[in-house]
């Protein structure tokens, strides 16, 4: 009987501690009160910010803020998620000093002050193989719904398409979505996956594959040597380039929002997402920083 | 075994194969010849000669540590599951050197059967106990196989204890019954020869007595060869005796004859000390 | 220190372990149904097998699907890893010459101790490609089951090894001597010694192989559906917490935590399964 309850228990350990590891690394840090900001004017920066907003910001703000606090030992930047609305409304009401809002700004919100730190940009990528450079937006509407289904009707290849999806949540598929004005029941994918790299991996090894992706990952990946290339939308390149001077449309500006005062650590911080320093970072995250 | 003759003393009997005076009629089954046997390079035993007499009951004596199980292994070839053992010399059962890589073992494992010290019947039931050893030597049927089994439990007495129980866990026999099935299991096989390495050591002295009895009865009809370090279990039982010993940790054989001259008038003296060293 | 005093802290120490992993256990279940209690409390707990689809975000949160991809590769790895892991141990232990059966027992314990996010790697860049050229798109339940049982394999093996080698000798010795087949010293004499501890090797592959989450997630293509064929793809319980839970809130996140509930849950079954199965042994001793 020992054994076999020592056997059972080892069984259960290991999928709990395996759970409890997976769960330990996505979840959010909780809802905490707020305390009131304490910058030191009169010296080096000291004190504690507090950012609120998008999931999609939300990590590269962290390894940003990681990078600020080594810089600055006083100081301490809390970063929480809970999507752009939430940065918003946190902000309005005083409970964070910065929002993370991963879209342009409304009219409505011309109150705060918004700092554009990068650029998120989407591109359908295919591998390099495939004799096809330019793709249409009904093209890909009929390719995502099931409507194409082979490379035939696309270069003339006798060969079947793969069809590479994100998983729900993700902040390339809302763009991906909303740019092509889809519904994620209407998709009818072979793959779905989570990130970036991981579509990447799969199309460099698969010639029939299709699949969409930030502009930075692939970039990045294709410097690296990987077999993929960007396809033109529409006949616009998707590059960095371009999406920083915002002629490639399927793209998404990535905005830091906070009220106007003159908090100098906020000042601080929000000037070192734009700094060369910070490039690196938003560069990793797949991102385009912007040059001020 | 205070005065026993050191080794250097040891006037150890010629290597060459040679039958006892008094036996020089008497058929033997198995003759180990010069056989010598190294486990990873060292030397476990060295020249044994030895003649197993047909139908008699042939005694291995010798401090532990001679080699006496390893000698009994090689006569069914267990050495070869050893790892890094080499036998050298040659081992005749029925005039055939089974040393030959060619010898059918199984052919050989039948016709020589090996009882162990401990016993060991299958964890399954008596009866599977045999069926398994009878199936796998061709007998299939159900009818021939229970009647194999009856005829050598009755052999070795256990028939009336445990036919009521023939599906019962075989483990659940006392240990002298489970020796006494091994024998059994071993005789329906029809073996020409039957080895038994100590097989009362772990038994008490009633059990003892009743396989004692019971080789003396086998030997009308089998070739028996038993190892035991019971000098008076032995002289009970004994037709004729070969007594090992070691020199440099390596087996040699001392001394092999009747049993009455080795208990009564060896011609080694180490053998003498041997033998009334245990008893005296 | 006397002796006996070096003993009772031994085992206060002992007792104090043992504490400290049942607390931790109940601490993780605890943890587990409180975040998913969001979701219960909002739809009714069969949702998970009702529900049209899995469209978190839409309210849709059926799970059935990801419960059967996780079962059938586990199932499936299984099936391969077994035959071949025992096969492969009784080849070392009774057939094969000496210098074979090291060279492949050394083999095995490096193959246990690769990550198995290098056999995800490898499934992404050799088996999901052999069954795309076969059958598209390659990232299938088929190539889960393999890269699975590629990471249980060398597990099954070497706890099968250890096991053969714990055989007793003298019985061994003994089918022997009755001249015996390796065939049937095997099935008869080697096997029922075993089974018992192939039952165990079973048991922590088995969790091991359903709880496996990046190399499978990497290989099964996700698509939440119950599989028509082997060539199509799935999604496992584990695949969706790792795909989703980064982004995920409120039911949303609390669904995902429900699935590792659930994961828990086909576990706990599959321990009690396991024991049940041992139990006649306990009993019969
Ligand atoms: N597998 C093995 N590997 C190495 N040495 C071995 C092996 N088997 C036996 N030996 C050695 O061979 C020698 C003889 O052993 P064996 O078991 O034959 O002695 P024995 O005369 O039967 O002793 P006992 O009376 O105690 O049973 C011993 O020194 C033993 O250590
Ligand atoms: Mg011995």
């Amino acid at each position: 009987m020992k054994t076999q309850w020592r056997l059972f228990f080892i069984a259960l350990l290991l999928v709990g501690i395996g759970i409890g590891m997976g769960v330990a690394a996505c979840s959010n840090p909780s809802n905490e009160n707020h305390q009131t900001l304490s910058a030191d004017t009169s010296n080096a920066l000291a004190g504690k910010l507090i950012i609120t907003g998008s999931s999609t910001i939300a990590p590269v703000t962290t390894e940003l803020a990681r990078l600020f606090e080594s810089r600055f030992p006083a100081t301490k930047i809390d970063v929480q998620t809970g999507g752009s609305s939430r940065g918003i409304s946190d902000v309005r009401r005083s409970i964070a000093d910065i929002g993370m809002v991963s879209r342009k700004l409304k009219n409505s919100e011309q109150e705060f002050q918004g700092h554009l730190f990068a650029t998120d940009g989407i591109s359908i990528i295919v591998h390099q193989s495939k004799s096809i450079e330019n793709i249409t937006t009904q093209q890909v509407r009929d390719i995502f719904q099931g409507k194409i289904r082979h490379w035939q009707q696309l270069t003339g290849d006798a060969s079947p398409l793969t069809v590479i999806h994100k998983a729900e949540g993700r902040s390339t598929l809302e763009v991906f979505l909303n740019y092509f004005a889809l519904k994620n029941p209407q998709i009818k994918a072979d793959i779905i996956i989570g990130d970036n790299e991981q579509a990447i991996k799969l199309v460099a090894n698969n010639p029939n594959a299709i699949a969409y992706v930030s502009i930075g990952a692939a970039e990045y990946a294709i410097m690296q040597g990987s077999t993929i290339k960007l396809l033109t939308l529409n006949g616009i390149v998707a590059s960095t380039d371009n999406l920083l001077h915002e002629r490639f449309p399927l793209r998404r500006e990535l905005n830091f929002i906070s009220r106007n005062d003159n908090n100098p650590l906020k000042k601080a911080f929000l000037d070192f997402t734009t700094s060369i320093d910070a490039q690196p970072i938003i560069k990793e995250f797949g991102f385009a920083p912007t040059l001020h | 075994m205070n005065n026993l003759p050191t080794i250097s003393h040891l006037q150890i009997v010629p290597d060459e194969y040679r039958k006892a005076p008094n036996a020089q009629d008497v058929a033997t089954l198995i003759e180990i010849k010069n056989l010598s046997l190294n486990i990873d390079q060292q030397a476990i035993f060295s020249n044994i000669s030895i003649p197993i007499y047909s139908k008699h009951i042939n005694v291995l004596i010798g401090p532990s540590g001679c080699g006496k199980s390893s000698l009994l292994n090689a006569i069914i070839r267990l050495t070869d599951f050893t790892k890094d053992a080499h036998l050298q010399g040659e081992i005749l059962v029925a005039n055939k050197n089974i040393l030959n890589p060619n010898c059918n073992l199984i052919e050989l494992r039948k016709k020589v059967a090996m009882i162990f010290q401990k016993p060991t019947p299958f964890p399954m039931s008596i009866y599977k106990n045999f069926e398994i050893p009878l199936k796998e030597h061709g007998v299939k049927n159900k009818i021939d196989i229970a009647a194999k089994m009856q005829s050598a439990l009755k052999s070795v007495g256990l028939w009336k204890e445990v036919k009521d129980r023939l599906n019962k866990n075989a483990l659940s026999l006392s240990g002298g019954q489970q020796q006494r099935l091994c024998i059994a299991r071993a005789l329906t096989l029809a073996p020409a020869a039957l080895l038994l390495d100590e097989p009362c050591s772990a038994l008490d002295p009633i059990s003892s007595q009743i396989i004692e009895e019971l080789l003396l009865e086998l030997k009308q009809k089998y070739t028996i060869l038993v190892v035991t370090h019971n000098l008076s279990q032995a002289k009970r039982i004994a037709d004729y005796v070969a007594f090992m010993w070691y020199v440099n940790q390596c087996g040699r054989l001392v001394e092999h004859n009747e049993a009455a001259i080795i208990f009564n008038k060896p011609s080694n003296p180490l053998t003498s000390a041997y033998v009334q060293g245990v008893t005296g | 220190m006397p002796p006996r005093c070096i003993d009772n802290l031994f085992l206060r120490f002992i007792q104090l372990v043992s504490l400290v992993s049942i607390v931790s256990l109940l601490f993780i279940i605890f943890f587990l149904v409180k975040e998913s209690y969001l979701i219960v409390q909002e739809k009714p707990i069969l949702t998970v097998f009702t529900d049209p689809a899995w469209h978190p975000l839409d309210g849709q949160f059926l799970l059935l699907p990801m419960m059967v991809g996780s079962l059938l590769i586990m199932l499936g790895a299984m099936l391969i890893a077994l035959p071949i892991g025992l096969l492969t141990a009784i080849l070392c232990r009774y057939y094969a010459p000496r210098w074979f059966a090291t060279i492949i027992q050394r083999l095995m314990e490096v193959f246990a101790g690769i990550p198995a996010v290098v056999y995800g790697f490898w499934g992404v860049m050799v088996i999901v490609p052999a069954i795309a050229a076969w059958q598209a798109p390659g990232t299938s339940l088929l190539a889960g089951i393999l890269v699975l049982t590629f990471i249980v394999t060398p597990g099954v093996t070497i706890i099968s090894y250890h096991n053969l080698s714990q055989v007793n000798q003298t019985l061994l010795h003994s089918a022997i001597a009755l001249g015996l087949s390796r065939y049937n010293i095997i099935r008869h004499i080697i096997f029922p010694e075993v089974k018992h501890g192939l039952i165990t090797a079973t048991t922590l592959q088995s969790g091991r192989a359903i709880g496996e989450t990046l190399a499978v997630l990497m290989v099964c293509g996700n698509v939440v559906q119950l599989p028509g064929s082997v060539f199509e793809p799935i999604r496992t319980l584990t695949s969706n917490i790792a795909l989703e839970m980064a982004y995920a809130m409120d039911t949303h996140r609390s669904a995902l935590f429900l699935s590792g509930l659930l994961l828990l849950l086909i576990v706990l079954v599959l321990a009690f399964i396991a024991e049940s199965m041992q139990k006649p042994k306990a009993e019969s001793q």
